[in-house]
């Protein structure tokens, strides 16, 4: 009797280091519905269907039995099948994601039995056997060991970054290789211990170094995006300057308007001249005045600093805000999504060719729990250029200016219109970004739509959300 | 077809909104029957809610915008209004009027279009209509103002108000095709939503007087778009 169940014990020994695996690597992924009955089903599923599948095919495919390469091969292909359909049933992820998930934690389980068959090579206690000590203490340093310092550290807010595709297709080929070699030198085994060790070891090593390249990769992107942000912060605080710099020239230029206009007023003796004359000047003077009051006092500052730049290149820029249901709102958080947002939109009515159409409408409004935050204006769809979504040429522009790129589609939170790569090579299309990345702060989402000329950008808040 | 009011006291600006909504219904084949008005006063006292869109010059010697817009508030939630004014600073202050949006003189067409096109379906949204429907033989006329949510279970459909339920034979596309235009969205499978009706909406569940009912995973995305796509306005 407990030889038979030594027997199953054993066998039971691979689909739970699996599964454990997948359950380590993935745990930082993004949940599906109903999480728990997944991971028990695919826990079920695991250590019974898989083995359960195995033992069919071997039936019905005898040859699969006497030949030990094929036989060994065939189990851990199944088993990387079992554990990729796992890992998709489980969370949710893309399919690429998956590939690389299921691949990460096949490798982590082969360094752990590359480590424990090398030390273990040369004597009778194997694998799945619990009367061994060293079994459970080789998975769990392995197993705690990567996941702390790789596994749960791979995946950003739940998913891995983009390229996991790449990733992806890199480490299984590399798996796959390292599953053969083991294979092949657990053959000669018998005949020559030390080298059958050493290519387990050098299987193990092969495992570490993928997984170990996944988080470089990883680590060196973070430092060069943060590089990134710090230029394109130098070139905003540059850009700013410059700005102050024009607003402080027109403001002079303004007055010495004025000053001509008072003193020609000295000399204007007819009532009805002078009293259009004053009128003309205070005409003059309340466009300058343009304090607004919207409830918030960092947006009535953004309106009236951006409402000067729109009054110099004939942009009309109109206001209806609910500024009271910005108060939860960090004062840069507010300057982050008004200034970029308008930033945005000035420069794109800036490109139209027909002054007539520049106008920028921003409405600030609360419904539903929600604080809304809408910007509408024209775009000249020719200079951002429109891609369908499936397409992936990259759409080459003739401007110098940053361009950003806008897909024919409506697009969502996590599609935001790509930038085509200009002269400029700092600026990246952080605008929108910083929006994105500030809206998400506080729980809420930046959703764009460039349709028709028109571009809708819009920044949904919930409203009683502090800052996470 | 659309009712517009034009209240302007400059009769050049009057003739030239005039002129440029005629410009846009034509473009766009519309239906619309525009009034005009000299001075806030003309169509604040005694006023009668019978307009879609109100456009409300600011600056007026006897009633100007801004209280001819209270005034009308106090009467009508529902017209949509939108200024148009000389200067930027009163813009602001729509908000307290729920006002749509302003247009800067000298008006041109370009944002004049792009802002009636958005008002143009606030007002359709906003239109109030009868659902038509046959309750055991009998025909039923439900206003769809009233409307918190239509479920279907069986083929039945149950039609949620605040006061009452109605249990009927059909569809909810059928009920689609009825409210179309009108701001009703579907949270999940076997519920279509009144948007006008929702009091709050968070990732898993919108709120209404008295009920809330769950979002489904697979409608989430899309029914939170047209969510805030009826709050913010659009111009599909």
């Amino acid at each position: 009797m407990t030889d038979t169940i030594r027997f199953l014990l054993s066998l039971a020994g691979f689909p739970v280091e699996l599964f454990a695996a997948a359950v380590l690597f993935g745990f930082p992924l993004e949940k599906r519905d109903h999480s728990a009955f997944r991971l028990l089903t695919g826990f079920a599923a695991l250590l019974f269907l898989y083995p359960g599948a195995f033992y069919l095919l071997s039936t019905i495919f005898p040859p699969i039995r006497s030949n030990f390469l094929l036989t060994s091969l065939l189990y851990s292909f199944l088993g990387y099948l079992s554990l990729l359909w796992f890992v998709m049933f489980w969370r949710n992820i893309s399919f690429p994601e998956g590939v690389q998930l299921a691949t990460n934690a096949y490798l982590m389980q082969h360094l752990a039995y590359c480590l424990y068959t090398a030390i273990r090579i040369d004597s009778v206690l194997r694998r799945g056997s619990f009367e061994d000590p060293l079994y459970p203490a080789v998975w769990t340093f392995v197993y705690a060991a990567l996941f702390f310092s790789i596994g749960k550290r791979l995946p950003e807010q739940g998913h891995y970054d983009s390229k996991a595709g790449a990733v992806a297709a890199s480490s299984f080929f590399a798996l796959a290789y390292s599953l053969v070699l083991s294979a092949v030198s657990q053959k000669a085994s018998a005949e020559s211990p030390v080298l059958t060790r050493v290519c387990l070891l050098y299987g193990a090593g092969v495992c570490f170094n993928l997984l170990w390249s996944q988080w470089e990769e990883k680590r060196r992107l973070t430092v060069s995006q943060e590089l990134d942000l710090q230029q394109e912060l130098f070139r905003k605080y540059k850009e700013q300057y410059e700005m102050s710099a024009e607003n402080v020239e027109l403001i002079n230029r303004k007055c010495h308007d004025l000053k001509h206009q008072i003193a020609a007023l000295r000399h204007i003796s007819d009532e009805e001249k002078r009293t259009a004359q004053i009128r003309e000047l205070e005409r003059s003077v309340m466009i300058y005045d343009s304090v607004v009051k919207t409830g918030n006092e960092v947006l009535d500052t953004i309106l009236t600093e951006k409402s000067l730049i729109c009054e110099d290149k004939q942009i009309q820029l109109s206001c209806v805000a609910d500024g009271a249901a910005l108060s939860f709102l960090d004062a840069v958080d507010v300057y982050t999504i008004f200034g970029n947002a308008l930033d945005n939109a000035i420069e794109s009515v800036s490109l139209l060719a027909d002054p007539d159409m520049r106008s920028i409408s921003v409405l600030v409004t609360k419904k539903g729990g929600m604080v809304m935050i809408q910007t509408e204006n024209y775009f000249r769809e020719d200079t951002a250029q429109l891609e369908s979504p499936i397409s992936d040429n990259s759409p080459h522009s003739n401007k110098t200016s940053p361009e950003v790129t806008f897909p024919s589609k409506r697009q969502s939170v996590n599609d935001l219109p790509r930038t085509t790569k200009t002269a400029e090579p700092g600026y990246h299309g952080f605008g929108l970004k910083s929006i994105r990345y500030t809206a998400e702060k506080y729980g809420g989402f930046l959703n764009v739509e460039a349709e028709n000329g028109i571009f809708l950008l819009r920044v949904v808040i919930p409203e009683e959300s502090a800052k996470s | 077809m659309l009712r517009i009011a034009v209240v302007e006291d400059d009769p050049q600006c009057a003739a030239q909104l005039q002129e440029m909504i005629s410009r846009y219904a034509s473009e766009n084949a519309l239906e619309q029957e525009t009034v005009m008005f000299r001075d806030g006063l003309e169509i604040a006292n005694e006023y009668r809610p019978v307009w879609d869109l109100i456009f409300l010059d600011i600056e007026m010697p006897h009633l100007d915008g801004m209280r001819t817009a209270e005034m009308i508030r106090e009467k009508d939630p529902a017209v949509v209004l939108i200024f148009v004014t000389n200067m930027a600073r009163y813009a602001v202050k729509g908000y307290e009027v729920d006002a749509m949006d302003f247009l800067v003189k000298p008006v041109s067409y370009g944002p004049f279009s792009l802002k009636l096109r958005k008002a143009v379906n606030l007002a359709k949204s906003r239109e109030s209509r009868f659902l038509l429907v046959n309750q055991d033989g009998q025909s039923l006329r439900i206003p769809t103002d009233r409307i918190q949510y239509v479920e279907v279970i069986n083929h039945r459909l149950h039609v949620h108000t605040e006061d009452e339920d109605y249990t009927l034979r059909g569809s909810l596309q059928d009920i689609e095709k009825q409210v179309e235009g009108l701001p009703f969205a579907r949270c999940s499978v076997s519920f279509l939503v009144n948007l006008r009706n929702v009091t709050a909406v968070t990732k898993e569940t919108v709120y209404m007087k008295g009920c809330e009912l769950p979002i489904g995973r697979t409608r989430k995305k899309e029914f939170l778009e047209r969510f805030f796509s009826y709050m913010g306005g659009s111009f599909r």
